[in-house]
């Protein structure tokens, strides 16, 4: 009896051994292995999974236009080979013929439509219907004119309709597959795209591995395989890739480039890219919040380019504000305002004075380095504010939930704008219907409800600049919402045999279809 | 041993799971909202109605229970909802990796462990006794991360010998494995240097070599089997600590095992996820104490299980 | 008295020893580094067949002796000197050749037969392993062998007894099993080391019967090592008396036991009770055995005799030779010694008033284990089944009998800490409270193991004074002076009062656990083997002090012991305990003079004495106490009484009076049968 027990116990062991997957096939193609610190449960354009997500799913989608760095204010035709303005709410895109998704289906105007439809994204209990107030909000609906023309529709005239649709979230995505996935989840881990790489295998908190689409329309890439390999601990992907095993350690944080200085093996790519980080401020819990003086001191308190040089290396640049370059002419140089980015804590303090605020604390609650160096700003900021005499308090949670259902006071985001050629992307948040504004209630300002409907009205750019500036005074002086604090930079590291360059954006964010060894 | 003492243990086994699943079952659902940690921040309150309702999270916490039991007994472990998978087979699919590394682990600490514990005890006092028993120390005070990422930093950037990270073969099992055995090799030489000395100082073994027996037969034919008594109920706590333990090990060298998925599923409220690995983390601990128990019984005939008397 | 030789005689001083010491030294580490030196000097020969016995109590250096023979101290100890076996010099052996030697031609036998067998290898396992080491055999021959060695000593159904582990065996089969493994060497020299002192008196006589049968058997030597100076006459022709790690006095036992002429030795024949008829002071020596790292100058036994002069203190006397006899004293005694004082023991006891404590068919039963409290594993024990008996204030009423038979379950009962299942239990009306519940002020407990009954952390005086604490008595000037009365009374130095319990030698210590036991002058005592942790010389002061105690505050005593000899010179009543069960009461004179039942008869004739030395025509009690799971039919004593008839196997008998204050439970006895 007793031996039989024993071996019983073995048996698993030798189970265990039997069930890993073995060594991959010798004829291996060519493979290149990223190292990532996480992947995303499900690979959805629409769906907000964060930069780890954004690698994969730009691998293996694509948008109809896709906006032209080079030239500011043109755009890049991709999925649509032209375009045209209807009236001032309607644009027709002309699709590309010849397209294939992953699944052998072609592209039509019917797909487009429907990664735009009710069922995904306009309904109220749309799974992706989020993405709405951030990014395509102005949206009414989308429908096929013919095969291969698709009709979008927006709420009222809007001077940026193309630029919308070179977001992330409006990739195009293959109806018929979405539709016998059966459930979001389901289609999440099996989506099918028009991209280079198609999704072989995605195993939650493991890998994600893409093969190339044999049938891409566009230029074949070197790599006929990608490995997005789960390797959470930033100094084992470096040594992957010092040692070989990996050809590309996917963000590292700055203080850790120095491993690579003088190797050969290997050497770091990256550098700023389109995203900021950023501070909301919120009144919508405590009644101390709505005081325009103490708002104003938060921002006043901060010395930003202690922060970049400390724990950027000093890559990042401050912006001027809630402003990007690439918003071309609409941006607001000539301030009769502070600039945003002052930093004066003895103004600071005057305002301080001026204001009902004795010292009681205010709530941050944050999530633990979800975003690089998240909790060490924090807590630099912290001390900038005791600094000039304002208490805050930080609290630091596992999940979004908690920090949601947190009372909040301040809240840190880190927003990317992806090189949109308009100030647009601010209204998503702080205009008529947006997240800070409408979603989340934390701020809201019925004057910036009415210029934002003014500056998306209108076509006219004198006009359209006119409303911007006063937009941007009232969210970063008359009313503060939120106040910048530096643009990012991300960084990896790379085998030297190899030639790639990461994008500067999110989306697309690595490009790795034009890596090649 | 008879069969209602082996019923005794199954019922107790059984009672033991029920009770760590439903502290876990409810403890779990009073922090943190599993459809808004899953959809972020920018969804409609409507979409997040439709999800809880989806995943039964609408519903009275006691309702949750039965049903969750229910589903139990049907061998239905629910879904994933991060990611809809079914729980049952995420976990699965770690589970062989949990079982190398920690069986790999577990037999490097008993085979590096022990024999050093063995030899310690035999030479008290000496130089020997005390080399090994700082390295034993030593081996469980470094931590897990800093052992983990020296033995990286050394055998695979800087000498290339052995991989990194990941899966593959029996080479990617070496470095993870020392690294989670260390600790456990140090404890079981601790402990089994203790239990030789104390074994060495009863007088049967004064007795055996007053017989006139040879020393090398008092020791390893009287003396180790007596010492591998004790041994084998610490045996029994480091099996059940194999899922958790490893959590640190898995995250530096990124071996897809339970421990990492359990703490990423927690922290995402993952709950069908969590149950079920709890579930299989107490199972583990209540087969390895029924496993101890039968070792024990068999190597100690004082234990009264063993008479079945 | 003329004896039929059954001891082997002293041989001849001119055969050539078979093992001799010389100048044998033993040193340990000790606790401050540097050693200690623990057996200082010994030189002792053994010639073949003779039996040496070597008497001595805690740190007398004895058994360190003997394993230092076979060089079996741990490697820490240093030995000096030569053991010199058959021509070689065993302390200068190499390994194989020490290792052949030991349980080959040298073997030696343990304490406690229990603890030194392997506990999770069968007997049959570790006898084979010795019969291969020793003999070589394999196959059918080693089995035959081995059952053959069991049954030579006595073990009944030895084929079935190989299989069992040796937490099944009783301990006296357990010593029977290890001297087989003994004599598998076939060995010239055997020895025991304290052999039987775990073991009950009556199995105690059956394994010194036994070795002694073996012995003339194969004509071995053996070195018998023990504290009791009855097994040492009994079993030896030649005894060394050792004290502090010397020699102090050697000679022929009978010429000793005589005349003894070092004071230590006339101390320890003193201080030793008797099972004669009459019952002497026990004449103890004072002061406590000195500890090896701090042996007072000159003479080591010199603060404790009361013939000692400067010279003994100055210079450590030699040990010298005068004929057979060797001797180690400055102001020996001459003359045999003085007869010793008489005590009267009083009836004492108040007959007629209302008794302390009635017990009538009182009975214990421990139910079965219970698995998840429904079934029932193993079967129910009546530990205790049907005692009656009356205890009546002032007297001393003695509980004896063998390991198991029930004895200090009873004293739990009439303490009020185990709850009889059966029967009742009755006290005097000053109890004031039900059976079952303990009453501090009524009865209060002396147990075996006085540091175990001691709190390490606490000081003396506060745990002498902890009961008038508890019980609010007085305040705290007054629990001070209490306190010191106490210490007074059991003769302790008051400037012990705040020392610790482990600062204190045996003797204090047990003299503590009287002192608390009196602090709420409780009118009962019950002692519950309180003198068997003590050594011989010791013992004897604190049983003089106890029967002075119990004269002086006219305590009413309950005493439970295995040792009659204790028992005689303490207790007025005896009743004597076989498997649950009273067998036989009577007044103490009586029941030593001439005792009625089987039992108690073969109880006393197992007891050894220095005055009796060898008995030839003893037999000793053959078998073992049953087995409380399945005790015998009718008498629980038929199976070995020499006197059983058939009646005796169908019906239990009761306990009757036969004569005057003597009731016996036996057929026999009462010619029923």
């Amino acid at each position: 009896m007793m031996p039989t027990r024993r071996q019983l116990g073995i048996v698993p062991i030798i189970a265990a051994a039997a069930l890993t997957p073995g060594t991959a096939a010798a004829q291996a193609p060519r493979v290149l292995n990223i190292g990532v610190n996480r992947v995303s449960v499900g690979a959805e354009p629409a769906f907000d999974g964060g930069i780890h997500q954004a690698k994969v799913v730009g691998e293996m989608f694509e948008n109809l236009l896709d906006v032209d760095y080079v030239t500011p204010g043109r755009f890049k035709p991709v999925l649509a080979e032209r375009w045209s303005r209807v009236d001032g709410r309607t644009v027709d895109f002309h699709l590309r013929r010849g397209v294939t998704f992953h699944n052998g289906d072609e592209l039509t105007a019917e797909d487009v439509a429907f990664t735009f439809g009710p069922e995904r994204l306009l309904n109220a209990d749309a799974p992706t219907r989020g993405e709405l107030g951030r990014h395509m909000g102005p949206i009414e609906r989308v429908e096929a004119v013919d095969r291969y023309t698709a009709r979008a529709v927006m709420r009222g005239d809007n001077p940026v309709i193309e630029a919308l649709f070179t977001q992330r979230p409006a990739a195009i995505i293959n109806r018929r597959a979405y539709l016998a996935a059966g459930s979001f989840e389901a289609w999440m881990r099996a989506s099918v795209g028009t991209g280079p790489y198609r999704l072989r295998e995605l195993t939650p908190g493991r890998h994600v591995i893409l093969d190339l689409h044999g049938a891409y329309w566009g230029a074949k890439p070197h790599f006929e395989r990608l490995v997005f390999q789960v390797i959470p601990e930033v100094s084992t992907r470096i040594s992957g890739v010092i040692a070989g095993s990996l050809d590309i350690a996917a963000d590292i944080p700055v203080d850790q480039l120095r491993r690579v200085q003088g190797r050969r093996e290997a050497r770091a790519v990256g550098g700023p890219v389109n995203n900021m980080r950023a501070i909301y401020l919120s009144r919508r819990d405590n009644p101390l919040m709505r005081d325009v003086a103490l708002r104003r001191a938060l921002g006043l308190a901060i010395d930003r380019q202690r922060i970049t040089r400390a724990l950027w290396g000093g890559h990042p640049s401050v912006p001027e504000g809630m402003q990007w370059p690439t918003m071309g002419a609409m941006r607001i140089t000539d301030r009769d305002w502070p600039h945003a980015a002052t930093f004066d804590p003895d103004e600071a303090r005057r305002q301080l004075a001026t204001s009902a605020y004795r010292g009681e604390a205010l709530n941050w609650t944050l999530m633990n380095n979800y975003y690089i160096n998240e909790v060490a700003t924090a807590e630099a900021l912290v001390e900038m504010w005791r600094a000039v005499g304002i208490n805050v308090r930080l609290t630091v949670v596992e999940n979004r939930a908690q920090v949601n259902t947190a009372p909040l006071d301040i809240r840190n985001t880190s927003m990317d704008y992806d090189g949109f050629p308009d100030p647009f992307p601010i209204l998503g948040q702080f205009g008529r219907g947006g997240f800070v504004s409408s979603i989340h209630r934390w701020w809201q300002n019925d004057e910036v409800d009415r210029l934002g409907d003014e500056m998306m009205g209108s076509t006219d750019p004198a006009v359209r600049k006119a409303a911007w500036r006063r937009i941007l005074r009232i969210i970063e002086w008359d009313d503060p919402a939120v106040f910048a604090l530096h643009t990012t930079a991300a960084f990896h590291i790379a085998r030297s045999d190899l030639t790639w360059t990461p994008a500067n954006s999110e989306w697309p964010m690595m490009q790795l279809a034009t890596a090649r060894r | 041993m008879n069969g209602a003492w082996m019923a005794a243990k199954l019922l107790r086994a059984a009672a033991t799971l029920l009770l760590a699943v439903t502290v876990v079952f409810i403890v779990l659902r009073l922090a943190g909202d599993p459809a808004e940690i899953l959809f972020g921040d920018n969804v409609g309150e409507e979409s997040l109605i439709r999800y809880r309702a989806l995943w039964g999270l609408d519903q009275p916490l006691g309702v949750q229970y039965l049903l969750y039991l229910r589903s139990l007994l049907l061998g239905d472990f629910g879904l994933s909802s991060q990611s809809g998978a079914s729980a049952w087979q995420l976990m699965m699919g770690r589970l062989p990796y949990t079982l190398q590394l920690g069986g790999v682990s577990l037999l490097l600490a008993v085979l590096i462990g022990i024999p050093a514990g063995v030899a310690a005890a035999l030479a008290r006092g000496s130089l020997t006794d005390r080399v090994v028993m700082l390295a034993a120390v030593s081996s469980f005070c470094i931590p897990n991360f800093v052992l983990g990422v020296v033995l990286i930093l050394v055998f695979a950037e800087q000498f290339g010998w052995l991989p990194s990270h990941g899966t593959g073969g029996i080479w990617h099992l070496v470095l993870p494995a020392l690294t989670l055995g260390t600790g456990w090799a140090g404890v079981l030489a601790r402990f089994a240097r203790s239990a030789m000395l104390e074994v060495l100082g009863q007088p049967y073994i004064r007795g055996a070599r007053a017989s006139g027996l040879t020393e090398g037969r008092v020791r390893w034919r009287h003396a180790l089997p007596n010492a591998a008594i004790p041994l084998v109920t610490i045996l029994g706590f480091m099996v059940g600590g194999l899922v958790a333990g490893a959590i640190v090990t898995e995250s530096i060298f990124a071996w897809p095992g339970v421990g990492r998925l359990l703490v990423d599923s927690v922290k995402l409220r993952d709950l069908a996820v969590v149950q079920a690995i709890v579930l299989m983390v107490a199972a583990t601990m209540v087969a390895a104490n029924l496993v101890v128990d039968v070792l024990s019984a068999w190597l100690n005939p004082r234990l009264p299980a063993a008479t079945g008397a | 008295m003329d004896v039929a030789l059954a001891v082997p005689p002293v041989t001849r001083v001119d055969t050539p020893p078979l093992l001799a010491l010389w100048q044998i030294t033993v040193d340990f580490a000790a606790r401050g580094g540097g050693m200690v030196r623990v057996v200082h000097g010994i030189d002792l020969d053994i010639r073949p067949g003779e039996t040496l016995g070597l008497v001595g109590e805690s740190g007398s250096g004895k058994s360190v002796t003997c394993l230092a023979a076979l060089r079996l101290l741990p490697a820490e100890a240093q030995i000096g000197g030569r053991i010199a076996f058959d021509g070689a010099d065993i302390a200068r052996m190499g390994a194989a050749q020490l290792q052949s030697l030991r349980g080959g031609r040298i073997a030696i036998v343990f304490q406690d037969p229990a603890a030194a067998l392997n506990p999770t290898q069968t007997i049959g396992w570790q006898l084979r392993e010795r019969l291969v080491r020793h003999q070589g055999l394999r196959g059918e021959a080693l089995q035959a062998a081995a059952i053959a060695a069991l049954a030579r000593v006595g073990i009944a159904d030895p084929a079935q007894r190989l299989e069992d582990y040796p937490h099944h065996l009783s301990g006296g089969m357990c010593q029977r099993a290890m001297i087989a493994m003994a004599l598998t060497g076939k060995p010239s020299l055997l020895i025991a080391d304290e052999p039987t002192t775990a073991l009950d008196v009556t199995t105690q006589a059956q394994i010194l019967a036994l070795l002694r049968d073996l012995q003339r058997e194969t004509g071995m030597a053996m070195v018998l090592v023990s504290h009791d100076l009855g097994v040492i006459a009994e079993s030896c022709a030649r005894v060394a008396v050792m004290y502090a790690g010397r020699i102090v006095e050697q000679g022929p036992t009978t010429e000793i036991f005589a005349t003894p002429r070092h004071p230590y030795t006339r101390g320890l024949l003193d201080s030793l009770p008797r099972i004669d008829h009459v019952v002497a002071r026990l004449a103890a020596m004072p002061g406590a055995l000195p500890q090896p790292g701090r042996l007072p100058p000159g003479c080591s036994f010199a603060p404790r005799c009361d013939r000692a002069r400067p010279a003994c203190v100055a210079n450590m006397p030699r040990l010298e030779m005068q004929g057979a006899r060797a001797l180690r004293c400055l102001h020996p005694h001459d003359g045999p010694p003085a007869p010793p004082g008489i005590v009267q023991m009083e009836p004492g006891a108040d007959q007629q008033g209302v008794p302390m404590v009635e017990a009538q068919a009182l009975g214990l039963r421990y139910a079965p284990r219970r698995l998840l409290g429904l079934f029932a594993r193993g079967a129910a024990v009546q530990a205790v089944d049907g005692v009656s008996f009356t205890l009546h204030r002032g007297e001393t009423l003695g509980l004896v009998g063998e390991s198991g038979c029930g004895k200090s379950t009873v004293a739990r009962m009439v303490a009020g800490l185990l709850t009889p299942s059966n029967g009742a239990l009755r006290f005097a009306p000053e109890r004031n409270a039900a059976p079952g519940v303990p009453a501090p002020r009524f009865a209060q407990l002396v147990f075996q193991d006085p540091l175990g009954a001691l709190d390490p952390r606490q000081r003396i005086a506060a745990q002498i004074a902890e009961p008038l604490e508890i019980h609010r008595i007085g305040n705290a000037a007054s629990r001070r002076a209490e306190v010191l009365r106490l210490l007074d009374a059991v003769g302790l130095d008051p400037a012990l009062a705040e020392a610790f319990p482990h600062r204190l030698s045996g003797g204090q210590r047990q003299r503590v656990v009287l002192a608390r036991a009196l602090a709420l002058r409780p009118p009962m005592l019950i002692a519950d083997e309180p003198f068997s942790a003590l050594d011989v010389s010791v013992q004897a002061q604190v049983i003089e002090l106890l029967a002075e105690l119990q004269a002086r505050e006219a305590l009413t005593l309950l005493f439970i012991s295995h040792d009659l000899r204790v028992v005689r010179r303490i207790c007025g009543r005896v009743a004597v305990m076989y498997a649950g069960r009273i067998v036989e009461t009577a007044p103490a004179e009586r029941l030593f003079g001439s005792p009625q039942h089987p039992y108690t008869q073969a109880l006393l004739a197992a007891v050894p004495s220095p005055d009796l030395g060898a008995r030839p025509s003893h037999q000793p009690l053959r078998g073992e106490p049953p087995s409380p799971l399945r005790p015998p039919p009718g008498c629980r004593f038929h199976p070995r009484c020499a006197m059983a008839r058939p009646l005796c196997r169908v019906e239990a008998p009761a306990l009757r009076e036969l004569f005057q204050g003597q009731a016996v439970a036996c057929h026999v006895a009462h010619g029923d049968a």
